[in-house]
């Protein structure tokens, strides 16, 4: 089952328009042929792929189903439809790491079992904040909307 | 402060990072810097940073290209000991017991400051990471 298939089971609804669930299992390189296919969020296919990656049996620090599906659910809730693809990675303790390093800023949000921190610095002006995501979420999400326009 | 040794890793010497090249999970272009760079995810403390210290691997007759031929698809990144210590990151020579490989006989640790709250972590790491890029980070053909 792909994590868009488990987002579906968990109660979420699924992004409108057709998802090539088969291709998101495959290289990036194919994936990105068909996201602008997509009528999900235009971030939603990479992510996706991205996620696949860290899978249990598809690399070696292996982040849970569930953690993933969190994840994804929390990308889903707070990232503008129209933000640029973060680079997903895990952060070595079953958590999940987004990263966006543009427009001057550099990011990080992570998740990991109901735990959402984010992190952010303007590596021109100094200018950083950090804490639960819950706390700034509307300045995350103004951020992630500017860098995304560069 | 952090665990630091600087009888045994000297300032001039340089820290070599192995990462995956995996762009978008390891490393990416950063926009901000305008060149390849590992990703906070490939910059992991636990508690400490592996590294390989580059005065090590030439005594033994090797360099920072073959940390990254270790591990198939690894690039190297890598930065002066001197940086990182200005960043307050420690730095101290860890050779792994018992020696399995030459590099495990190279083997360095950084260390961060125990009282760095989160998000002061997160800044010093992102800046170790940025300042990575001073050698290596292009892969093996």
């Amino acid at each position: 089952m792909s994590l868009l298939e488990e987002l579906h089971e968990v109660g979420r609804p699924r992004p409108t328009g057709a998802i090539p669930l088969g291709l998101l299992a495959q290289p990036e390189r194919t994936a990105k042929v068909y996201v602008p296919a997509l009528a999900g969020p235009r971030w939603l296919g990479e992510v996706v792929v991205r996620l696949e990656r860290l899978r249990p049996g598809r690399c070696e620090e292996a982040v849970s189903e569930q953690v993933l599906v969190e994840a994804l659910q929390e990308l889903m809730r707070f990232l503008p439809a129209d933000a640029t693809a973060p680079a997903v990675g895990p952060t070595g303790n079953g958590g999940v790491q987004f990263e966006w390093h543009r427009g001057g800023w550099d990011v990080e949000v992570e998740f990991h079992h109901g735990d959402a921190y984010a992190w952010m610095e303007n590596c021109n002006t100094g200018e950083r904040w950090s804490g639960a995501l819950s706390d700034r979420l509307d300045d995350l999400r103004a951020t992630i909307r500017a860098i995304s326009s560069h | 402060m952090a665990p630091d040794d600087r009888d045994a890793v000297s300032d001039d010497d340089v820290i070599h990072r192995r990462v995956l090249h995996r762009p978008g999970e390891m490393v990416a272009y950063d926009e901000n810097q305008q060149r390849w760079l590992p990703l906070a995810a490939a910059i992991r403390f636990d508690p400490d940073l592996s590294v390989s210290l580059e005065s090590r691997l030439v005594d033994r007759g090797i360099c920072a290209d073959d940390v990254a031929a270790s591990k198939p698809g690894a690039v190297a990144f890598g930065c002066t000991v001197s940086t990182a210590r200005g960043i307050e990151f420690g730095v101290t020579y860890t050779p792994v017991t018992p020696n399995l490989t030459v590099l495990d006989e190279c083997h360095g640790s950084v260390w961060p400051v125990d009282r760095w709250d989160r998000g002061e972590f997160k800044s010093r790491r992102n800046r170790l990471r940025i300042a990575l890029a001073q050698t290596g980070g292009q892969p093996l053909l």
